[in-house]
Formats: structure tokens, C-alpha cells, sequence
């Protein structure tokens, strides 16, 4: 399924515009505050009922405006003709949103997600790899989720199973048997380790494609790989070794009402290690758990989070969308769509002529640039280009939030 | 809008489990159509089941004076225990007339998110009961979280002589793989018997 056309109306900038796109690579070509970004959030709004750059949902209701609505219409596969739906999201501030699908109302977010496969980049994306732990673990959770049904199962066991034993913690510390809490370890366990196994197939999965698309991404000679840092691995990965760590720390645990060790404090490092890792060693394995990576780089490369230029970083995340639509592809056999924001900027001519070329040959992008001499003649003769701001009557991107 | 006394009918009925204000609102104009010849055996039978109902001394379950019928069934097998999260558990239990034991009535599960500790649960009951003359104790508790939580604890806690099982996990009868989920599916392989000899645990 492709992106055939993006409605916004009263989204950010655009009062009410269309803009219709074709199953290969499209560019939108605007200057700043010419409603490049705006656009890409409005479909991946349409696409996700969420916004990839902001919490504060009221700010992408056009100003002095009540609602907004942002409508996809998606095509079918390349090889065929039917699977044509029309993806609705409308919000009102206060009232929450409305998900369509063909028309009829659906509850369920769910649908969406299974339904497309959609990745993007805006500027706030960098904050997968400068942000908390918490934020990469949680997009890793939603990727893997929206293709994995029983991954999401697993993560929301365990995170049943993680609360109860949190509240079991402070009732034993107000003084509850000790042997209260045993039963909640076992269900933490059994439901931490089937997780852990799930999660830790996927980056292994993920990696793989990472590494591959990073060796034309990445500076010359540079070797970048994804790597799971978990507790459990530093364990030993197995539930007798897992519930006699939570046995050994239940003190410290009780102190704080929280359990401190499991996959629940998972991360995942983007490194550097300069060439191809024959064996791939195993990420750091610190006995005390508390790992100071800034102090101590791991032997297992150089991480990106803390010694990457900014090019680096924004390279890194672009390499992580294109690793994650090569996943999905593989699994769904969808080709998927990425919604990449001003990448070429930060590429030097021959990585841009690579990526030019990946993207061509996988599936959709919509691509915005603030110059179209980022992209070779050939290169635009072959795409779609969207000129910024649309001269057609409906469009009105005036007050832009790009950039 | 009613006055206090509809106001009040319909506030009690949408306390009940399933009934939304709009319900309640249907159905306490449809009780002040009726005669009162109509409506008022229904506050009479509330009234009676409160005051004549309790809990069976033995098991827990709801009883019309010291022990539940089933406790009172001398044909029944004393020496094993099937327990329970709640009352309405036994009813399905009773109807595949396949346990010929008693029962014990938990009266819910271990939830520490809900506040329910060891403590507001009939355990030490149940303890108690398993000290003597019994053999086996079926750990029927929900296939849930809370209710896989609740028989591990009571499981460390009934002395070692005692038999203590708990029921199986799989499909459906009648069911249809295809629409197995994960989880019931993968407890059924784990738990899967041997085609050749069906009976052997």
C-alpha cells in the first residue's frame, strides 16, 4: 500500500490543501516555513492518530480554528489495482479524535498500525537516539508491536506483572510477609524472560538490516550496529539466574518500591566499531549493573548517543527507519512508506546518491528538501515533485511551524 | 430532574455490575409502571437473600444456614478440595459432574494493584482444612495473572503430603485452531499429551 493523497484541513499551516503523491519516491521541494514538515506530520497524522513531534495535540489545530482533519487515501500494491482506503483522523482539542477507516468509525487504533507501515523522520526524531532509554524502548516496543501481536501480549504481561510486584514491594515494606512477594517474582519471571526472548530476536533482526544499510550511510570505513543492552543478558538470561537477582536486590527493591532489575530497563545502543565484527562480541557485562557508559565507553564500539557528530546521529536514526521498513517488508511483505524530513542536507554527495538509490528501490518515501539540486536530474525526472507552497487556490500555508 | 426517590432507585440499580445510567433509567420507569403485585416480590426476594443467605462455615460458599448444600451432601468426597476464586466458580465446576469433592471459596485473588492481600482471601482456611484428612487440593483459580499468583502462593503453603494439582490450560472443545489465541495455544502444546496413551499424566 502506498500514500496516494494527503487532505489537511486546519492542520498547522494549511487551512485546507491536497497533494497527491505516487508509489516511488516522491520530493517536496519548498523553502523554509513552507509547510514541508506540517505536511509530512499531517499524514503520518492521518496514518498513526499521533503526532511524531508533539505531545501538545492543540498546537496542530490551525490557530483561531476548532478542529482539523487529515485524510490519506492509500492505493493498492504496486502489483495490483484493488486495496484502495481512505484513512480519516479528526481531532477537536478537548474532545479527543476520530479514527475512519473507509468511512466507518473505528475504536481501535490497532487497525491503523496493522494496517500501513509508515516511518518518519522530523527534526524532534533525533531524540531516539539523544533521549532516554525510555524513548527508544518504547519505539522499538510500538515498531515490533504493530508487526508482532504476541510481542504486545508479552510487553503487557510483564508490565501487569512488573506493577503488581511494585505494589507487592511496598506492602511488604509496610509489612506484609516476605512471602508475598514470591509468587509476583515467578510471574515476573516467566513473563520477563518470554518477553526478553522476543525483544531480543528483534534487535538481532533489526541489526542486521541496520548494519547493511548503515555500510552505505555511515562515513567511509565506519561500522555501526544496533546492540540490545540488557540486565538480563549481564545475568545470564535465564529465569533461574533472573529471580535470584530479584531475590538478592529485593531490599534494595522494598527501599525504593520499585523493581530495578529486568526488561523494563532495557536500552538500545547505536555504536560504532570501526570494522565489521567478525564474531560480534557481547555488549559490556558490568558486574554491578549500574553501567556508567559516559566514564567507560563499552568495548562494544563507540556509542553514538554520546560521541556522535549531530550528521552522525540524524544518520543514524535515518539508517534505523530504513532498517525498520526493510523488517517490516520482510514480515508483512508491505513496502511500506518513509516520511523523511530535510535528510539530505546533512549527507555529503555520495551518500546522497546512495540513499537516493535505496529509497528507489524500496517501496515510498516522500521526500522534503529545501534544494532540489540535493537530488541529480535523472533522479527528479524519476520522481514525483511536490513544489511548496501548492499554487492551487486551496492552499494557504502561511504561518508554517517548519524548521 | 426525578424526585429523591427515583432519583435514588436509579442511582442504586446503576451500581449494579453491568447496568449503565441509561438502564437504570429504563429500568426503574419500568418498575414504577408495574403494580406493586408485579415489583415487590422482587424487593422481598433482595431482602430475603440478604437476610437468609450467609457463607457455609466449611467452604465459603454461599450457604442458607451453617454449610452449603454441597457440604452437606454426605456422598460428596471430603478428602479433596477444589478452590475457587468465587462463588459463581462452582456452577460451571458442578455441571461437568466430573468432581465429586468440596470446595473452598477464596473469595478473589491476589492483587496488590487491587489491594488484595493473602490476608483478605479464606487461605489460612483453607490451610487449616488441608491439615487433616485430605489428600488432594485442585487449584482452580482463574487461568489469569492474579489467579496463577494466587495458587503458586497457596501451593508453598499446603503441607507436603498433601496432592496439589492445578487444573489444565488448552483449546476449546469443539474449538477451531485458527482462532486459538497465542497464549491458550502455547500453554496447550507445552501441556500436550501423548497420542498413544491419552490417560497417562
Amino acid at each position: 500500500m502506498f500514500v496516494s493523497s494527503v487532505r489537511l484541513v486546519h492542520f498547522r499551516s494549511y487551512r485546507e490543501s491536497s497533494v497527491s503523491f505516487t508509489s516511488g519516491l516522491n520530493v517536496i521541494v519548498g523553502e523554509n516555513a513552507s509547510g514541508k514538515t506540517n505536511l509530512l506530520e499531517g499524514a503520518f497524522f492521518a496514518l498513526r492518530a499521533t503526532s511524531p513531534r508533539t505531545r501538545r495535540e492543540d498546537k496542530l489545530v490551525t490557530w483561531g480554528e476548532g478542529f482539523a482533519r487529515a485524510v490519506v487515501e492509500l492505493g493498492g500494491a504496486r502489483s495490483s489495482t484493488d486495496g484502495a482506503h481512505t484513512v480519516e483522523v479528526g481531532y477537536v482539542p478537548g474532545q479527543g479524535k476520530r479514527v475512519r477507516i473507509d468511512g466507518a468509525e473505528v475504536a481501535s487504533l490497532d487497525e491503523l498500525r496493522r494496517r500501513t507501515q509508515v516511518f518518519i523522520f522530523v527534526p524532534e526524531s533525533l531524540l531516539l537516539i539523544k533521549g532516554s532509554p525510555a524513548r527508544r524502548r518504547a519505539h522499538l516496543d510500538a515498531f515490533v508491536a504493530a508487526l508482532d501481536p504476541g510481542y504486545e501480549g508479552a510487553l503487557q504481561e510483564m508490565n501487569v506483572a512488573l506493577r503488581q510486584r511494585n505494589a507487592q514491594l511496598t506492602r511488604v515494606r509496610e509489612g506484609a510477609a516476605a512471602a508475598t512477594l514470591d509468587p509476583w517474582d515467578v510471574q515476573l519471571v516467566r513473563t520477563a524472560i518470554a518477553l526478553a526472548d522476543r525483544r531480543r530476536g528483534a534487535v538481532a533482526r533489526l541489526s542486521a538490516h541496520f548494519e547493511r544499510v548503515a555500510c552505505h550511510l555511515a562515513p567511509e570505513g565506519a561500522h555501526w550496529k544496533v546492540t540490545l543492552v540488557s540486565q538480563l543478558d549481564e545475568i545470564g538470561n535465564d529465569a533461574e539466574a533472573y529471580a535470584a537477582a530479584l531475590r538478592a536486590r529485593r531490599g534494595r527493591d522494598m527501599q525504593r518500591g520499585l523493581t530495578l532489575v529486568g526488561p523494563h530497563r532495557d536500552d538500545i545502543v547505536f555504536a560504532e566499531t570501526g570494522e565489521a565484527a567478525a564474531g560480534g562480541e557481547p555488549p559490556a557485562a558490568d558486574v554491578d549493573l549500574a553501567v556508567d557508559l559516559a566514564a567507560d565507553p563499552p568495548p562494544g564500539g563507540r556509542d553514538l548517543r554520546l560521541y556522535g557528530s549531530q550528521g552522525e546521529q540524524r544518520t543514524a536514526v535515518l539508517a534505523l527507519l530504513l532498517a525498520e521498513q526493510a523488517y517490516a517488508r520482510e514480515e508483512t511483505g508491505e513496502l511500506g512508506t518513509l516520511f523523511l524530513d530535510d535528510v539530505m542536507s546533512e549527507l555529503d554527495d555520495a551518500r546522497r546518491r546512495r540513499l537516493v538509490e535505496m529509497l528507489m528501490s524500496s517501496g515510498q518515501a516522500i521526500v522534503t528538501t529545501t534544494n532540489r539540486h540535493y537530488f541529480t536530474g535523472d533522479e527528479l525526472a524519476a520522481a514525483t515533485v511536490v513544489e511548496l507552497p501548492l499554487t492551487a487556490a486551496t492552499a494557504g500555508p502561511g504561518d508554517a511551524a517548519d524548521g | 430532574m426525578y424526585s429523591p426517590a427515583v432519583e435514588r432507585l436509579i442511582t442504586e440499580l446503576a451500581k449494579l455490575p453491568g447496568i449503565g445510567p441509561r438502564t437504570a433509567q429504563r429500568l426503574a420507569f419500568h418498575m414504577l409502571r408495574l403494580r406493586p403485585d408485579e415489583i415487590l416480590p422482587l424487593a422481598a426476594a433482595i431482602v430475603e437473600v440478604k437476610e437468609k443467605i450467609g457463607f457455609c462455615a466449611r467452604c465459603f460458599n454461599l450457604a442458607e444456614g451453617e454449610l452449603c448444600t454441597i457440604c452437606s451432601d454426605t456422598r460428596r468426597d471430603p478428602s479433596v478440595i477444589c478452590v475457587v476464586e468465587q462463588p459463581a466458580d462452582i456452577v460451571p465446576i458442578e455441571r461437568t459432574r466430573e468432581f465429586h469433592g468440596l470446595y473452598h471459596v477464596l473469595g478473589g485473588a491476589l492483587s496488590p494493584l487491587d489491594g488484595v492481600d493473602p490476608g483478605d482471601l479464606r487461605i489460612a482456611e483453607l490451610v487449616q482444612r488441608a491439615e487433616t484428612g485430605i489428600t488432594e487440593v485442585i487449584l482452580a483459580t482463574n487461568p489469569t495473572m492474579t489467579g496463577e499468583a494466587t495458587a503458586m502462593y497457596i501451593a508453598d503453603l499446603l503441607p507436603e503430603r498433601v496432592r496439589v494439582s492445578r487444573l489444565a490450560s488448552g483449546l476449546p472443545v469443539g474449538g477451531d485452531l485458527e482462532y486459538a489465541d497465542e497464549l491458550t495455544l502455547g500453554r496447550a502444546l507445552s501441556g500436550r499429551r501423548d497420542a498413544r496413551r491419552p490417560h497417562e499424566a
